[in-house]
């Protein structure tokens, strides 16, 4: 078990307001891990430094011991939080784009997955449905074969059948020597699925813990144990 | 065939084991035939494998499953221990069931009424 | 990966760019058909004068959308939500800006040639012949006398023009990039960058003339007197020079900010 993020001190102020407060982090590899946390709690921003979007203000970050660059770019997936797609795109086209520039990923895996959804590589972007366009960005994610995923929101604001789709599928493609990083502030649909869970909170990681051992402790479900100590 | 439904309130690690143990109970597989893989389960049940992957560890521990290198999983000959836990796992239910009709202000007598309706 | 990079510019570039650029033979094309039925008829007339105006028109829309795709490709592939692919990519800052310039720049001399050849189209015929006539003739008396210096004035002007070129989208590059420093309103901190930046080279510029009245240009002019063809090379490299060392700085600037600074919304 290495340790594949570490942060050190990491703050980000976005010109008085605290993003992140001093946060020291540490993820190891082989873990399926959620960001819980309210809405503007710092989930974002954590992710975004991570894959090198944002400069912190102060502090450091490690991914797999290197800072954000070129060679942590090619080992960590990233599933941002909006569209992030050229729309006049076709699927096909950018399973082109991501198959030149990552070595690491798989476009039979993706193409597989995309015909058993019945989405035609030639079909452009723009044409798809809201819960397809996310299907789409999720399988592009997962059909890379990398050591961290950080997935932003993977499943808020879509319907239940595409949640379920969304969360079997991170299931399916995990592999034990990689971690994920499911950011979400819908925490019942997704606990189960969850090793660890980080609770951040106006900036602050409030809680780091094993989901089991949340519900040893506590005998309720971690969903509930955040509802209640943080009234959300 | 069992549904995956797991209880939200209670460690699912330990829960994993008992469905499991259950479907052994229930001679769903026999011995020495093959289990569903950590992955399936963790599809199914929409958990975590590595969650998974601690509870056959577990059943493993209980000599109820045995793991071959590179084709997965077996149940074992010795299915005690898993009707063992489906024997505790009856009596805790049961005796959930009745602490919740305690709480309704149900009476033993009353109890066995309905279940004597029921079972006809 | 700076080839891949390429490539995937050059796509998003044709798709804008080539219909223009179709559009504009098209009008050229359409019109000198129009040219053959020439009459003395007012309706003629009128078809003339619009087809003309759709040609002038299509013209100048080629030239800006050429500069205008250059930026706009700048500014959304990097910094707006393109950009959370686009910097997560394995590709390096510098890598980007390259791939973009030279992307941008290889179109500016697409659409040079198109503009060219509309301008074949619409002079088909006699005009044309005596159009290169023309042109060789001009060529020839210029390269007439003092042969070897004057071919290395038209290669010196020539890589003036590219270094000028490459300069000006990198100072758009830079003042893009510096506006991403903004914490709102990025674009329009951009706009205000390149104006701003602009007005303050024209007061440098007229400081610096009026500076160099007081210089001594005595022994300038001598050599000048002497060197007629040295003190041409000498300013034509001298510019080059200059926009080279412009551009560096520019590319530097993006750069940075890519590397060190990104903050993306």
């Amino acid at each position: 078990m290495s340790e594949l993020l570490k942060c050190q001190q990491l703050t980000k102020d976005y010109g008085g307001v605290l993003a992140l407060n001093y946060i020291d982090l540490t993820v190891e590899s082989g873990k399926i891990i959620g960001l819980l946390g309210p809405n503007g709690s710092g989930k974002t921003t954590l992710i975004k430094i991570i894959n090198g979007l944002l400069t912190p203000t102060s502090g450091t970050v490690l991914v797999n011991g290197m800072a954000p660059g070129v060679e942590t770019k090619k080992i960590v997936a990233y599933l941002p939080d909006n569209s992030y797609l050229n729309s006049w795109m076709t699927v096909g086209q950018i399973v082109d784009m991501f198959t030149d520039f990552y070595e690491d990923f798989r476009p039979e895996l993706a193409l597989d997955m995309l015909k058993r959804l019945g989405i035609s590589p030639e079909a452009k972007l723009k044409t798809l449905s809201k819960g397809n366009k996310e299907k789409v960005c999720l399988i592009l994610v997962m059909s890379r074969n990398a050591l961290l995923y950080v997935l932003d929101e993977p499943i808020a604001g879509v319907d239940p059948a595409t949640r379920d789709y969304v969360i079997s599928t991170i299931i399916n493609n995990y592999n034990p020597e990689a971690s994920v990083i499911i950011s979400t502030h819908l925490i019942s649909d997704i606990e189960q699925v969850l090793d660890e869970v980080i609770f951040i909170n106006q900036g602050n990681i409030v809680m780091k813990k094993s989901v089991d051992e949340i519900r040893e402790e506590h005998g309720k479900s971690v969903d509930e144990l955040f509802r209640e100590v943080f009234r959300w | 065939m069992l549904v995956w439904e797991l209880d939200k309130t209670r460690p699912i690690c330990p829960q994993i084991c008992e469905q499991l143990s259950v479907l052994i109970a229930a001679e769903e597989f026999k011995p020495d035939e093959k289990l569903l893989s950590v992955r399936e389960v963790a599809v199914k049940a929409g958990v975590n494998p590595n969650t998974v992957q601690k509870a056959f560890e577990q059943l493993e521990g209980q000599g109820l499953i045995y793991s071959v290198r590179g084709s997965g999983w077996f149940v074992g000959a010795d299915t005690e221990s898993a009707k063992n836990t489906v024997e505790e796992l009856k009596y805790s239910k049961t005796k959930d069931y009745i602490n919740e009709m305690k709480k309704l202000s149900l009476s033993a007598e009353q109890v066995k009424e309905y279940i004597k309706e029921w079972s006809e | 990966m700076v080839k891949k990079l390429i490539k995937h510019e050059f796509t998003a570039f044709t798709r804008t760019m080539l219909p223009m650029e179709l559009i504009l033979l098209g009008v050229a094309l359409l019109n000198r058909i129009i040219h053959l039925f020439e009459s003395h008829d007012t309706s003629y007339a009128i078809i003339e004068w619009s087809s003309n105006a759709a040609y002038c028109i299509s013209l100048m829309v080629c030239g800006v959308m050429t500069v205008a795709v250059a930026i706009s490709r700048f500014y959304k592939n990097l910094f707006t939500s393109e950009g959370y692919l686009s910097f997560t990519l394995p590709v390096t800052p510098a890598q980007h800006i390259f791939a973009k310039l030279l992307v941008a720049c290889t179109y500016t001399v697409i659409t040079m040639v198109t503009v060219f050849i509309s301008i074949c189209i619409i002079s088909m015929g006699d005009y044309l012949v005596e159009l290169f006539k023309a042109a060789g003739y001009l060529i020839e008396e210029l390269f007439a006398h003092n042969t070897v210096h004057r071919i290395f004035f038209a290669i010196e002007v020539l890589i003036m023009c590219v270094a000028v070129g490459v300069s000006e989208i990198l100072k758009f590059y830079a003042c893009i990039s510096l506006g991403q420093r903004a914490k709102k309103n990025r674009i329009l901190a951009a706009f205000g960058i390149y104006f701003g930046y602009y007005f303050v080279c024209q007061i440098f510029g007229t400081v610096l003339l009026i500076g160099m009245t007081s210089f001594e240009w005595e022994g300038v002019v001598k050599f000048a007197v002497n060197n007629p063809n040295g003190i041409i090379h000498i300013v034509l490299l001298l510019i080059v020079a200059f926009y080279c060392a412009m551009s560096a700085l520019y590319f530097a600037v993006s750069r940075y900010i890519m590397q060190k600074r990104l903050n993306l919304e």
